[in-house]
């Protein structure tokens, strides 16, 4: 292999056309190198902006065209197509000439692909999904008329490209234009079909198709183009030959082989076929046994170079995305383990993965790429200086962003295995966010930076037609490479061999994880759905728009997978069949709020109004974005965007709920023990999240929460808690008057003006209140709950003792016979006739005791938004005082249920 | 699955040490662009580099 491989002084033959040079296309060069600078600075933006608004969420204000989910879209599409592709064609253009010893197609078709490329994708898209058009397809977020430009541009840039490649002999043919035939072939069929698919083709089936294009659009777009520009570069700035042609090769076939066979890996423990997901986990690993090998080739190819590579920005930026890439891509293929998945999946470790693979890897390859491609371009202004100062702040700032994230990451694993409430993940990761926040500055200070270095500085001397120097060794004809070798004619032509790379391997993928698997789902899909089904309705298909183009599906997955802690938290996991309306899936592959997968019945309607309007008022502590614009200016005068959004969100996991038989648990289904908690006994056999309809305010299943009023420490933990997570509806002085309360139909309880008992204040806090908006709180731990209901106890005043003479007592209780029994039940353990068909239940008086203001206020105005009526028509004053001594007297002397 | 990737990735890989060790043409051959590629590149930046040499320093090299 060394006689091969490291002979640098052996003299390679020329035996290629020594005329006169095909032309570069320097114009485009600079076009497109510009065009990428200005999209990285405003991706960076869009980047620096979205991060912002994890910590302050009305950052930039309540605008529709600025919410986090369109930004978010806006961020990612254009470091993936205003910066890396401009870069790429950049490179494309400067590196075509040299590695086919051809000119390009044409340089009319170069500027029709540079006006596509920036005019009718990247910007239109960025307006576009501005203005609400986005679709929920990762790396795919522009809508769909921008992503027939996107595939026209790559028709034209395989003409344009690959073209000149089909005079070169694969003998002949450095790495560099394998990957970049390759990439471009293999990205041509796979963009299409990564859009296309999950549109035509629903849920679990699409996702597997979705997965593909996930992993290939960093796979074999970005990767490919970075790994030619490394070898070129590597090449070109060191002046010698890379270490083993061979091994490159052998690294270039197995990753175009690997590669695309990854991408089920998004979707571990999910209702993809196990068949799929293990063969995804195979390749996985197979993939960073391939990078060793490359990353291998690259360094030694560097070997004896660390002058050059400290000397030179150029190479020294490569050098970075070489080693980022090795530090990725093993990272990949141990995070596609199971064990590790199952622990780090949807977390910001993830993000903080992505940020290395497309900073550390790919912008740092572009950047060193562009760096020498411009030092080199005839009239071209070049600032060493400033480079040299970008790649110091991005590797700073990279760095820091990635240790962040990751330790973000683990925090947050580790909440959600536990048994702590969802909002706490949120708490703890907000450190991380904002270190994230300044992580961001340095990288955006250094893309600037680079931007300057490619516009100021000396220039580069214009183009001349001056004859080629000849190299100091090409007089020696004992090359180890001389021309008499020839590749047999089977290999004669190089894009025939790399369009099987990239279209051969493409098909191999589409089949293995598309087809297979959607057709295994189609025959599981039909042994498992129950046979009647519930499609959407026309609002809820319109609210499912709403929620893919808002990027709802980029924090809040729709899939529970088949791993404990999810099982634990939010139920049942997804399976195949309930995703089969999915047009496209939405599971999304990140967590920063809840799985929505089972929100039906979770909570009311006004609830989600109030939590869409303005999160913080439900949920204290939520990083949410404001919705304002559905809504006319209150939370209760909802548009019919709201309307349609929370119609499809109370659809969610409707039609599972519906195939349960009666009394068969959802988690007795699928024969788990979920609870870590030994002491959980009976309330163990159904997921924690589940609600239950509670008549006459008691539930026996309810756990009995030891709380302590008397106890200060308790009380003012339960007072944290309850500021924490009840006061945005209860307010903070518990008054009911919390700043969702106005939207909220029946208002929310004023804790100060009842007397509650022990017993109704665990149901209410373990089952919600049906037909309203408290929902229960079983992610709370218990001793908490304990602690909020001596904290609630604390502020009651001491209970009233009702007497009433034998001639009042026959005369209100003939009243309350008349008006009330049929449905607070004749002994006022609201369980009348009329109960069972009202929501919310009617008030079981023997668990609650209105002071006698409220009792008043009730009997007399009703309770707007539930079914009980104003009296004061009907009754005078003194009998509704009569009557509240009435009720009164209930209180406490049976506290079990009916 | 697992079995078609394990079976495709070796044969990949012992196919070419076979084709590598097997034929002396294959192994000249296929370290052949590496060297072409370098050659190629000097050739156009000599071109820059005789303008440069012409106009003097004060530009990039």
């Amino acid at each position: 292999l060394a006689e091969y491989t490291i002979n640098l002084d052996a003299a390679p033959q020329q035996d290629f056309d020594a005329g006169p040079l095909p032309r570069t296309e320097y114009d485009l060069v600079r076009w497109h190198g510009l065009a990428a600078m200005i999209t990285v600075v405003v991706s960076a933006m869009f980047g620096i902006a979205v991060a912002t608004k994890f910590n302050f969420p009305n950052f930039l204000g309540g605008h529709a065209w600025d919410t986090w989910g369109r930004l978010r879209y806006n961020h990612t599409e254009g470091i993936f197509f205003g910066w890396l592709g401009n870069a790429f064609i950049a490179f494309f253009y400067y590196v075509t000439p040299r590695l086919t010893n051809h000119t390009v197609t044409s340089r009319k078709l170069g500027w029709a692909i540079f006006l596509i490329w920036n005019f009718a994708v990247v910007l239109p898209g960025w307006v576009l999904v501005c203005m609400g058009f986005g679709q929920p397809l990762e790396w795919a977020e522009f809508p769909m008329i921008v992503a027939f430009f996107v595939v026209l541009a790559f028709a034209l840039m395989i003409i344009q490209f690959v073209m000149p490649f089909f005079r070169v002999p694969a003998g002949d043919l450095f790495v560099s234009g394998w990957y970049i035939i390759g990439g471009l072939v293999f990205t041509a069929f796979a963009y299409p079909i990564g859009n296309l698919v999950p549109q035509l083709v629903p849920g679990a089936q699409g996702a597997a198709f979705s997965g593909l294009w996930i992993h290939d659009a960093v796979g074999l777009f970005v990767t490919p183009f970075g790994l030619a520009m490394s070898y070129y570069v590597i090449t070109a700035a060191t002046e010698r030959p890379i270490y083993s042609h061979f091994l490159s090769m052998l690294g270039f076939w197995l990753l175009f082989f690997i590669y695309p066979l990854n991408g089920t890996h998004h979707y571990i423990y999910s209702a993809i076929p196990m068949s799929a997901q293990r063969g995804a986990i195979v390749a996985s690993v197979y993939l960073g046994l391939d990078v060793i090998l490359v990353v291998t080739n690259l360094l030694l190819s560097l070997r004896n170079s660390s002058s050059k590579v400290g000397g030179d920005v150029a190479l020294r930026f490569i050098w970075f995305g070489v080693v980022a890439y090795l530090i990725v891509s093993l990272q990949g293929s141990i995070q596609a383990l199971m064990p590790v998945n199952r622990f780090i999946h949807f977390s910001d470790w993830v993000i903080g993965h992505s940020h290395l693979a497309m900073i550390g890897f790919a912008s740092f390859t572009a950047a060193g790429a562009l760096a020498h491609v411009w030092r080199n371009t005839p009239g071209a202004r070049y600032n060493e200086r400033a480079m040299n100062w970008s790649f110091w702040l991005l590797a700073v700032g990279l760095t820091i962003m990635v240790v962040d994230l990751t330790a973000a990451g683990l925090v947050q694993s580790q909440i959600w295995v536990s048994r702590a409430p969802w909002i706490d993940s949120v708490r703890a990761a907000a450190p991380y966010w904002l270190t994230r926040i300044f992580s961001g500055f340095p990288i955006i200070g250094g893309f600037i930076l680079f931007w300057i270095g490619l516009v100021t500085g000396p220039r580069n001397p214009v183009e001349s037609n001056a004859t080629q120097i000849q190299p100091a060794y090409a007089e020696d004809s004992d090359s180890v490479s001389g021309g008499s070798h020839r590749a047999p004619s089977i290999l004669s032509y190089a894009f025939v061999v790399a369009f099987v790379a990239g279209f051969g391997f493409f098909v191999l993928s589409f089949v293995v994880l598309g087809i297979i698997p959607a057709v295994q789902l189609e025959a599981e899909i039909k042994k498992t759905a129950p046979p009647f089904r519930q499609p959407l309705t026309a609002s809820e298909q319109r609210g499912r728009v709403i929620y893919g183009r808002e990027g709802c599906a980029y924090c809040h997955t729709e899939q529970v997978r088949s791993v404990a802690s999810d099982i634990q938290r939010f139920g049942a996991p997804t399976e195949a069949w309930e995703t089969t309306y999915d047009y496209p899936h939405l599971w999304g592959t990140r967590r920063i709020g809840p799985d929505l997968a089972r929100e039906n019945g979770l909570r009311s309607d006004d609830w989600q109004y109030a939590h869409l309007f303005n999160p913080r008022s439900t949920v204290p502590d939520s990083i949410m974005p404001s919705y304002p614009w559905m809504f006319e200016a209150s939370a209760a005068k909802p548009t019919r965007e709201a309307v349609d959004l929370v119609a499809y969100l109370r659809s969610l996991g409707r039609e599972r709920v519906l195939a349960q038989g009666p009394g068969q648990d959802l988690q007795a289904s699928i024969g788990m023990q979920m609870t870590s908690d030994p002491e959980a006994d009976d309330n163990a056999s159904r997921p924690e999240t589940f609600p239950r309809i509670t008549v006459a305010g008691l539930d026996d299943s309810a756990p009995r929460f030891p709380s302590e009023s008397f106890d200060p420490d308790r009380t003012a933990h339960g007072r944290a808690v309850f500021e924490h997570n009840c006061s945005g509806c209860h307010g903070l002085n518990a008054d009911g008057n919390g700043i969702a309360s106005t939207g909220l139909l029946p208002k929310p309880v004023n804790l100060r003006s009842e007397h509650f008992s022990d017993a109704h204040l665990a149901t209410v806090l373990w089952d919600g209140v049906y037909g309203t908006a408290m929902p229960a709180w079983r992610q709370l731990d218990k001793e908490d709950l304990g602690d909020i209901i001596a904290y609630v106890r604390s502020l009651q005043s001491n209970v009233v003792t009702a007497s009433m003479s034998a001639n009042e007592l026959a005369g209100t209780k003939a009243l309350y016979y008349a008006l009330c029994s049929s449905c607070h039940g004749a002994d006022g353990r609201g369980d009348g006739p009329a109960a069972g068909a009202l929501k919310p239940s009617p008030v079981n008086f023997h668990v609650r005791q209105p002071s006698a203001e409220r009792a008043f206020t009730v009997i007399h105005d009703g309770i707007p938004g539930s079914s009980m009526p104003a009296w004061r028509t009907v009754l005078t004053d003194d009998q509704i005082k009569l009557l509240i001594r009435y009720v009164q007297q209930f209180y406490e002397k049976e506290i079990t249920p009916p | 699955m697992i079995n078609f990737i394990v079976v495709a990735s070796t044969a990949i890989s012992v196919g070419f040490v076979v084709f590598w060790s097997l034929w002396p043409w294959f192994r000249k051959s296929i370290e052949k662009p590496k060297y072409t590629v370098l050659e190629n590149d000097r050739r156009f930046r000599g071109q820059t580099a005789n303008v440069n040499a012409a106009q003097g320093s004060g530009q990039n090299p």
